[in-house]
């Protein structure tokens, strides 16, 4: 009896200590989360390899060229669909998500410095050409006396209107101290080109003409317009009379109201990193370093490193141990290999889908649906809002959300009845409210990359954890 | 170079170490076909495992997962009978192996091994079999097939002591049929004779 209890107190103690190591384990990779990221993409990146690089290794090449040869390809592949298709998706990405944010004006200051010993009079601002979107903001009185290394501020506004057209005009600022009028340039919606005649020179570099200083020779304001949270709420500002007015509710509350006010919240605190992704993951050099380095090295030595591993169990778990690192190898390299699949068949077929039916910036909106894929239930309804913004917003009417409806049906039934059974991610099966679940504490912890790192992570943990109970439920079939 | 006794000896020990490892291996059955070149590949997927006396190296009914060679030392094989007492089946030493079966299926082990001295064993596994099939499937199939040829060489060896073992039972049954048949028409006489 007593034996019986010091092994159960033996049992506790183990398990506890079992717990604390977790703890530490879990505790140590929280606080190192900022430096994961490129060991995971690593990790991921060699079980997507493993199979051609064994196959390639049963043809008799050795396993370092097997390798070599795959990331030459892999990589010539992927520069030359960054070249194709990267500058494109990114100039969308930027432009769609400025798309998002654009503000309907825009202000920006000029200023004029008096460099000289004695006071310098502005007598006139010239009027801005008649229709030109600009306007001088505050009210400044002509003439303007600027006293010693004083410095004004002259505030100019860009308001397009609707038609949101590039814009440009000349205003002249006149004073006895110059010779003749300082030009200052205004323009805004014009993208920015080389060998622009009309901004010979850099506009923004401050001059000095006759002691004073000017901050610029012109003044770019860059994008404004109606943001597509505007027009979306516009468009549901037509409907929504006549849906209302049908369903007796009318002016009971106003859903184009809130979308204006709360859409842009969410937008800008959902967009407000994306150049941050963009510039973090895709640009940094140290990832393009990292990540295949890590990678060859685990696909090299992978089996050694599990051999290195197992060597250290003792020898009463060792056999258990052994089969179970080898079954979970086998399952989390399936599941990723589906995962990675799914996600580039159903990007592909949203990005053509979304194209053929014209959907403007069919490139980021497809391959946001095809990420938000791995969500189960979630993501297909997250691609299907995500382009029917974007389709309602740049002038596609409710038309063309059909079509998008339409489109990502037939992606769906593709997905399902073609993809879904090759691959092993279905039989992970992890609920949709665990998925958003983790989705969201991994936005949390790392931001963007966590929220896409987050899903393929949960499964793995479910299929390793699965594999390892019913690993030891068969074992110990006393 | 050769007279120097540090390198001298460290080089010399460890190619005898490794020469040792490569006449257990070449002599165990399954890998007697291979080269030398395969068997070094073999050496790769291999577990070198160490156990104190009295340690288990495999117990009954446990799910085998693969074959295991004593490299020095010897390991006991028991079962344990219905009431508790275990039955002594073999004792191995080096070079011999055990748990081959385990290689093709994933069963429970039928007996036990049971280290008698500190012993040295290496073990060879289902799944780097597998994995070895995959990536090398020639040598793969060369260790498959004595593998089977090892498990065809039991069953016939099994097949004649079944054969052996039905041969005088059969001999025994018809004796008793024959003697059941006597003393029936015996007692049917004494009957005749009574009546």
């Amino acid at each position: 009896m007593e034996q019986g209890n010091s092994a159960v107190i033996g049992r506790q103690f183990k398990i506890l200590i079992g717990v604390g190591l977790l703890g530490v384990a879990f505790w140590f990779l929280f606080e190192i989360r900022g430096i994961l990221l490129p060991f995971i993409l690593a990790f991921l990146l060699a079980y997507m390899l493993a199979p051609l690089v064994d196959r390639l290794e049963a043809r008799g090449l050795s396993r370092v060229l097997s390798i070599l040869l795959i990331f030459i390809l892999a990589f010539s592949g992927l520069i030359l669909g960054l070249w194709q298709a990267g500058s494109k998706l990114t100039r969308e990405m930027i432009d769609l998500s400025e798309q998002f944010l654009v503000k309907e004006e825009v202000d920006r200051d000029f200023s004029i410095t008096n460099l000289r010993d004695r006071n310098i009079v502005l007598t006139e601002i010239s009027a801005i050409e008649e229709g030109a979107p600009f306007s001088l903001e505050g009210h400044i009185e002509f003439p303007l006396e600027v006293g010693p290394s004083e410095r004004r501020l002259l505030r100019f506004r860009f308001s397009p209107g609707p038609d949101e057209k590039p814009a440009a005009t000349n205003v002249l600022i006149s004073s006895p101290s110059l010779a003749e009028p300082f030009e200052l340039r205004l323009r805004g919606n014009t993208p920015l080109a080389a060998n622009d005649p009309f901004w010979s020179g850099n506009f923004s570099d401050s001059t000095l003409v006759r002691g004073i200083e000017f901050s610029g020779t012109g003044i770019d304001f860059g994008r404004a317009g109606r943001s597509i949270i505007t027009r979306l709420s516009d468009e549901v500002d037509k409907v929504q009379g006549r849906v209302m007015g049908s369903l007796g509710v009318e002016g009971e509350f106003d859903i184009s109201d809130w979308i204006r006010q709360q859409g842009r919240t969410i937008a800008e605190k959902l967009l407000g990193g994306t150049s941050e992704v963009l510039g973090g993951v895709f640009s940094g050099l140290t990832f393009a370093v990292i990540v295949p380095f890590v990678a060859f090295f685990l696909l090299k030595e992978g089996k050694r490193i599990t051999r290195g591993v197992i060597e250290l169990v003792p020898n009463a778990y060792f056999e258990l141990c052994l089969n179970l690192l080898h079954q979970i190898n086998g399952q989390i390299g399936g599941y990723i290999r589906g995962l990675i699949l799914a996600t580039t068949v159903v990007g592909a077929l949203s990005v053509g889908g979304l194209m053929l039916i014209g959907v403007p910036y069919a490139l980021p909106v497809g391959i946001i649906a095809g990420l938000a894929n791995m969500i189960p239930f979630l993501g297909p309804i997250i691609g299907i809002v995500s382009a029917s913004i974007v389709a309602l917003a740049t002038g596609g009417g409710f038309g063309m959300v059909g079509h998008v409806l339409i489109v990502f049906a037939l992606i769906q039934l593709i997905d399902n009845i073609l993809v879904q059974p090759v691959v092993l991610a279905k039989s992970v099966d992890l609920h949709p409210l665990i998925v958003l679940f983790v989705v969201l504490v991994g936005g949390q912890l790392m931001g963007l990359k966590g929220m896409l790192i987050a899903v393929p992570m949960t499964g793995i943990i479910k299929v390793s954890t699965q594999t390892i109970l019913e690993g030891v439920r068969r074992y110990r079939i006393q | 170079m050769a007279d120097d006794p540090l390198w001298g000896n460290l080089f010399r020990k460890s190619s005898k170490e490794k020469d040792a490892f490569y006449n257990i291996l070449k002599n165990v059955p399954i890998f007697e076909d291979l080269t030398r070149g395969e068997i070094a590949k073999i050496e790769g997927i291999l577990h070198q495992r160490s156990y104190k006396a009295d340690e288990s190296i495999v117990r009954e009914r446990e799910l085998g997962v693969g074959m295991y060679i004593v490299f020095s030392g010897g390991v006991d094989i028991v079962q344990a009978d219905g009431d508790g007492s275990t039955l002594h089946l073999a004792t191995f030493g080096e070079g011999d192996f055990f748990g081959e079966q385990a290689l093709l299926d994933e069963s429970p082990r039928t007996a036990s091994a049971i280290a008698r001295e500190p012993s040295q064993v290496v073990g060879f596994f289902r799944p780097d079999l597998l994995e070895l099939i995959e990536s090398d499937p020639r040598l793969g199939l060369k260790i498959v097939m004595r593998l089977s040829q090892m498990i065809s060489v039991r069953l016939r060896h099994t097949n004649r002591l079944l054969k052996e073992a039905r041969d005088p039972a059969r001999r025994q049954a018809e004796k008793e049929a024959a003697s059941a048949i006597a003393a029936e028409e015996a007692s049917s006489y004494k009957e005749d004779e009574g009546g």
